[in-house]
């Protein structure tokens, strides 16, 4: 696990590390700046949370595996084996609904949702509601939901939402509020 | 998290140390955290005082464990529900009836016992996901493809003992099963079909067996625990077409509903066929079954705008056709298909892709070919919208039947500030039209799901005031699906209640499944 680091600093950093270009990014530096408390991150590549998310995440050394939707080949080709191998923790930026399914994949290996944030975002204007819920009341689980809140803050400041990316098609077709979730999954300590 | 109704804590704590005999220590699950994990955030009844938590869980290895785990539910009179793998987004999942249900989760037994390319059978476990399977084939380098939905972490067992749909040739996954190992409630093991033969040679590859055909009382029921099923997959054929036909108007789903029969009981079209609402540029499984029949959020119509800023109109519709065989069987059945929907419909148009075989490049295709064919597609969940229960009912294939059901239908969403603009059709047999509706769901919002549980509720009414009934029930309301098959006074109900009570005395496996209530609840419920 690695240290945590304060909510400013990471999000003075993490902003700062994602306006530079990917090819330009130190990378080498930017491993030593920020830290994440996650050995994986999951990130829906429909939503725009490839670029800011992963490009911190790979700087500070974390896995970022890149879905569009439906965790399934992700999970059996890679995180549930690292989930039976050690002790790991997984964080996500994906669909509310691909967060329900890595539930049932967390459950099998003995491993739970510990934190949650759920974004709901207009389809009409683009205006994001963040909602939290289902903290652990274990300590350690704790820290580790509200290091989730530093990579949401991180995804809406760096990944400017854009609705054309997720929804195309016209305005008026879109069946209401788009659901994202942010969420990280760590063993079960009952 | 609660006890089993009438049982004290010693008692309980009496059946989970002999239930860890039988697993083992680390295979029973009794914390807080560990039973919240099989609690579903999206069922109606989440946070509210009916919701049915469970007391604990267990997860056996093999059939003796089952047996074991089954012998302590009796000694101590535990409700027990069992569950596989995976994630069902509109009828359940791990949630139960009765509240300190024993979950008996079966994703331990993962087992692919058999797979055979010649036959296109396999003999698998209740643990088995589709891509589980999958990955087997492709590991052995076979020829063949499975079915069934999508995305592909369900479990190839109870997709076909709920009779879900696929897209393909074997989209209708229960036809798809033969031959299976139950595990009754008293703790016995039987085998059905030819699975019953000794040493059998032809498990999965007749159903019926001799005497009466007894695999169907397995499905959607409480009679016992299915610890092994034969299951029939698809070989490749010489030559896949994969085509999307669209209608442009919201009417013209009654015309294309009339062709589309002709086509499947005349032969033309083979695989399971889901129609759903058409946006241009978006795939019609998108969204539907999840979004669609939901019918937008409140006061939205859902459909796209109408020329120059007018009103929103409801969109057109579109479905998916695979076509399969030899190559020139296949290109002329495509061509006779096209006649016959472009005189039914003015306007209809198509997008179209052949493959041949070999499919060496079968991993790359796009998400829509690869549900027809069969193979996992990781089709894209959508962004947009909550689960929700769905609340699916069994049609004539009739154009005019679904636009009057659909008007039914569209009545209720709009008392409750919705539209129904149409959701999912499946037909995944020629002769009847299934036509999905949905209450959403709201997670963290009881007040919202109890007009969700009105809504549900006065669909399933309405419907059977048409004469439907569902194919298929959300475990929260198993009781009103079922109460719709009325005829004779419950005449089939009191059958099924016989069958119960003969085959699970003390009332243990999946009380309330599909509305089946053992005695000792019966007597408490009347």
């Amino acid at each position: 696990m690695s240290d945590m680091i304060d909510r400013r600093q990471f999000l003075v950093k993490s902003a700062a590390s994602v306006s530079v270009p990917i090819l330009a990014h130190p990378l080498a530096a930017a491993a030593g700046q920020v830290r994440l408390p996650f050995d994986t991150i999951v990130v829906d590549e429909r939503i725009g949370a490839d670029e800011g998310l992963s490009r911190v995440a790979r700087a500070s050394g974390v896995q970022c595996l890149s879905i569009r939707g439906d965790l399934t080949r992700v999970w059996f080709d890679s995180l549930r084996g690292a989930c039976l191998d050690r002790s790991t923790v997984i964080a996500g930026f994906t669909s509310d609904l691909d967060l329900e399914v890595m539930r049932a994949f967390a459950r099998d290996v003995g491993y739970r949702q510990v934190g949650r944030l759920d974004i709901s975002i207009d389809g009409e204007t683009g205006r994001e509601t963040v909602s939290r819920s289902m903290y652990s009341s274990l300590p350690s689980e704790f820290a580790l939901a509200s290091e989730l809140e530093n990579l949401v803050d991180l995804y809406l400041t760096s990944s400017p939402w854009q609705a054309s990316r997720v929804a195309p098609g016209p305005t008026s077709d879109r069946h209401g509020p788009t659901q994202l979730a942010a969420w990280v999954i760590a063993p079960i300590r009952a | 998290m609660p006890l089993p109704a009438g049982l004290s804590q010693q008692d309980f704590d009496g059946a989970i140390a002999e239930l860890r005999e039988v697993v083992g220590e680390d295979w029973v699950f009794t914390s807080d955290a560990h039973i919240d994990t099989y609690r579903d955030p999206y069922s109606p009844l989440q946070g509210t005082d009916d919701e049915p938590i469970p007391s604990a869980a267990v997860a056996p290895h093999t059939v003796e464990h089952v047996q074991g785990v089954l012998r302590v539910a009796n000694d101590y009179g535990i409700p027990t529900w069992a569950f596989s793998t995976g994630k069902n987004f509109g009828y359940g999942g791990t949630e139960t009836r009765v509240a300190g249900s024993l979950i008996i989760d079966l994703k331990r037994m993962n087992r692919i016992l058999e797979l055979n390319e010649t036959n296109a059978t396999a003999i698998v476990e209740p643990g088995v996901s589709q891509y589980e399977l999958w990955q087997e084939i492709q590991r052995r380098g076979l020829r063949l493809w499975v079915d069934g939905p999508s995305p592909a972490y369900s479990s190839i067992v109870a997709i076909g003992l709920e009779r879900g749909v696929g897209y393909g040739l074997n989209g209708d996954r229960y036809r798809a099963l033969s031959g299976l190992e139950v595990v009754l409630p008293t703790g016995e093991v039987i085998r059905t079909g030819m699975a019953a033969v000794e040493g059998s040679g032809a498990w999965a590859q007749y159903p019926y067996g001799l005497g009466p055909h007894v695999q169907g009382m397995f499905s959607q029921s409480n009679y016992g625990i299915v610890t092994k099923v034969g299951v029939r997959l698809i070989p490749h054929p010489p030559a896949f077409r994969s085509s999307l036909v669209i209608a442009p108007n919201n009417e013209d789903i009654v015309p294309m509903i009339d062709t589309l029969r002709k086509l499947r009981l005349g032969g033309a079209i083979n695989n399971a066929v889901s129609l759903g609402p058409h946006v241009p540029g978006r795939d019609p499984w998108a969204e539907a079954p999840v979004a669609a029949p939901m019918g937008g959020p409140p006061g939205g119509p859902g459909g796209p705008g109408g020329p120059g800023g007018g009103p929103p109109r409801l969109p057109g519709w579109s479905f998916r056709l695979g076509l399969y065989g030899y190559d020139r069987a296949v290109e002329a059945n495509w061509e006779e298909i096209q006649d016959e929907f472009n005189v039914a419909i003015p306007g209809a148009n198509y997008e179209t892709e052949k493959f041949t075989a070999p499919y060496d490049d079968q991993d790359n295709w796009e998400s829509r070919h690869k549900m027809l064919a069969g193979i996992p597609s990781f089709q894209e969940t959508p962004l947009w919208n909550h689960g929700g229960a769905f609340i699916s009912m069994v049609l004539p294939f009739d154009g005019q039947a679904y636009w009057e059901f659909r008007e039914v239908y569209d009545r209720v969403y709009r008392q409750y500030g919705r539209r129904y603009i149409g959701g999912a059709l499946h037909n995944h047999s020629p002769w009847g039209l299934i036509a999905l509706g949905a209450a959403p769901v709201v997670r963290d919002d009881p007040e919202a799901n109890a007009r969700s549980i009105e809504m549900a509720r006065m669909l399933i009414e309405e419907a059977g005031k048409l004469g439907y009934g569902e194919y298929r029930a959300p475990t929260p309301f198993a009781d009103e699906a079922a109460a719709a098959y009325a005829w004779n006074d419950h005449a089939l109900m009191r059958f099924f209640e016989t069958l119960k009570d003969t085959l699970d005395p003390n009332g243990i496996l999946a009380p309330g499944k599909s509305g089946i209530w053992p005695s000792r609840y019966r007597e408490d419920r009347a």
